[in-house]
């Protein structure tokens, strides 16, 4: 698919980084090129994703080699990348535009196998969602489905591409020969605005963090002819905001779809059709075609229920380390998704709340469980809760050092830090934390 | 007024005021991201009661900068 025959888009640009710009026959060039050191024995690589040009083409031809990938935030603090090369033993690590050998032990890996991403990240988290190809490919055809992208498009990246939503950018992009600007900047710097005007570009996509960045920097009071569509997913963005961008895009003779999706199912799940926007502002949409959206127990509208979602977009499965990397299919395309929603009387979705313990800190996928087990390694007594943008760690005792362990790992800002002391944790009867009643009680 | 603005700056970025001086830029340290951005003009509009626009919010990449731009408002 996206990643063979790139030459069949010719001298149409495929990617702009800084000065620097590749057209698609060039960039076909560069993975034969690339390819052409490798081993053909299938391979297990972490690869440090960074807005590059060399990252793509390393990714891109790891994928037509049919290796097995890691994909892992370049940005991550050293001691967290090693935990995860310490557990899944790569052969290979890219970094820096530099291939490098890490392992020589033997991995067992699903022939299948190709995308390993992260729950969560930013965090390092080592836990991992299992995809294929396949599942790649038929996401990718899914959104092409709803998405008006063309080969005369222009999109820069907001997101990084160890991130299931900014890796599906580069996918739908590269299928249809349109253009990528690498960009890293944040969308509050000079650099990136310099760009996308010099670039004019047409697509632009963003988590709930991005919009209300926008909109702080008053992007909503100004006009932006050449902005085809934008695209909104990780989280849920608040109903105000949706309205106010929806306006702003039919001002402007754009279209804004808010959509629904999770890496567990490659990206993207479900999409809102710009033209039910302002009716239906607060769903989710209708699941992509080809994936079926259902609630587990009831079809009665209104009733909540946790979301599934059946499509061959599913990943295999759940990794923790390279023991568990020669499993075959373990969902057969169903996933539990965590989510709990409702549907409506048209068949419309929309989330109410989350079983599982994940908040999102500033547009990143966190989890706070993950959070708890790493400071108990430090205190006693300790239960970490959090709504968005905010996490608080409950101590039994008086503890010192918290906020800065945390910031020192994971880089957490300090406004969204708060830890109470000597507050007691509490527990439900069958002595599980209570985390809901802590919420209630603290936050 | 300087002082004022290093108050903001100590209490938006979490950092000590002793390395706060005109030189200090945005990106170039770790607490000065853009996430700790976003929260620093928040903090300025209120301590200055103040709306920043967009261009003013996308300059302010210094300590310097970030009080030139305050006080233009301030005399406005």
């Amino acid at each position: 698919m996206f990643e063979l025959n790139l030459g069949r888009f010719k001298d149409k640009t495929a990617l702009c980084e800084g000065e620097k710009s590749v057209s698609y026959e060039e960039l076909e060039s560069l993975c034969n090129s690339f390819e052409s050191e490798l081993p053909r024995s299938k391979q297990l690589v972490a690869i440090q994703m960074q807005n590059s040009i060399d990252t793509i083409v390393a990714y891109l031809s790891f994928l037509r080699l049919n290796y097995a990938l890691i994909c892992i935030d370049a940005t991550l603090n050293e001691s967290l990348k090693d935990e995860i090369y310490k557990r899944y033993k790569p052969n290979l690590i890219y970094k820096n535009s530099q291939l490098s050998r890490y392992s020589d032990v033997k991995i067992d890996i699903y022939k299948n196998l190709s995308l390993l991403l992260s729950t969560s990240g930013s965090t390092g988290s080592p836990k991992m969602v299992k995809l294929t190809k396949e599942n790649i490919y038929h996401n990718t055809i899914s959104i092409l489905k709803y998405l008006p992208i063309t080969k005369r498009d222009r999109t820069i990246t907001t997101l990084p591409l160890y991130y299931s939503y900014g890796l599906s950018v580069i996918h739908t992009h590269l299928s249809v020969g349109a253009t990528i600007v690498l960009n890293s900047d944040s969308i509050i710097s000079k650099e990136f605005w310099e760009s996308f005007n010099l670039h004019n570009i047409t697509n632009l996509n963003g988590v709930p963090y991005h919009y209300e960045m926008l909109k702080r920097i008053g992007f909503l009071k100004k006009e932006y002819r050449k902005l085809k569509f934008l695209t909104q997913a990780g989280g849920k963005l608040n109903k105000k905001l949706v309205q106010e961008f929806a306006l702003w895009a039919e001002k402007n003779g754009s279209r804004f779809y808010v959509m629904y999706g999770q890496s567990e199912a490659t990206a993207r799940i479900a999409y809102l059709e710009p033209d039910k926007i302002f009716e239906k502002t607060d769903s989710i949409g209708r699941a992509i075609s080809g994936g079926k959206l259902s609630l587990k127990n009831t079809n009665i509208p209104y009733q909540e229920d946790e979301l599934i979602y059946e499509g061959k977009n599913v990943m295999l499965g759940y990794a923790k380390d390279f023991n568990e990397l020669s499993r075959g299919d373990e969902l057969h395309g169903r996933l539990d998704t965590g989510d709990i929603g409702y549907v409506d009387e048209d068949g419309y979705f929309y989330i109410t709340g989350r079983s599982k313990r994940f908040i999102k800190l500033f547009g990143n996928r966190i989890n706070l469980d993950e959070i708890e087990q790493f400071l108990n390694s430090y205190y006693k007594s300790i239960a970490v809760i959090g709504v968005d943008n905010s996490i608080m760690v409950v101590t039994a005792h008086h503890e010192e050092g918290i906020k800065e362990k945390l910031m020192e790992r994971y880089g957490f800002h300090h406004s969204a830090l708060h830890v109470k002391h000597s507050e007691s944790i509490i527990f439900k009867d069958n002595k599980k934390v209570d985390y809901q009643a802590m919420i209630e009680r603290y936050l | 007024m300087q002082d004022r603005v290093k108050a903001v700056f100590v209490k938006a970025l979490g950092i000590d005021e002793s390395i706060i001086s005109d030189e200090l830029k945005y990106n170039e340290i770790e607490q000065w991201d853009s996430v700790a951005h976003m929260i620093l003009i928040g903090e300025i509009e209120d301590a200055f009661d103040i709306m920043l626009d967009t261009d003013d919010i996308i300059d302010m990449s210094s300590f310097a900068k970030a009080k030139e731009i305050i006080s233009k408002y301030l005399e406005a």
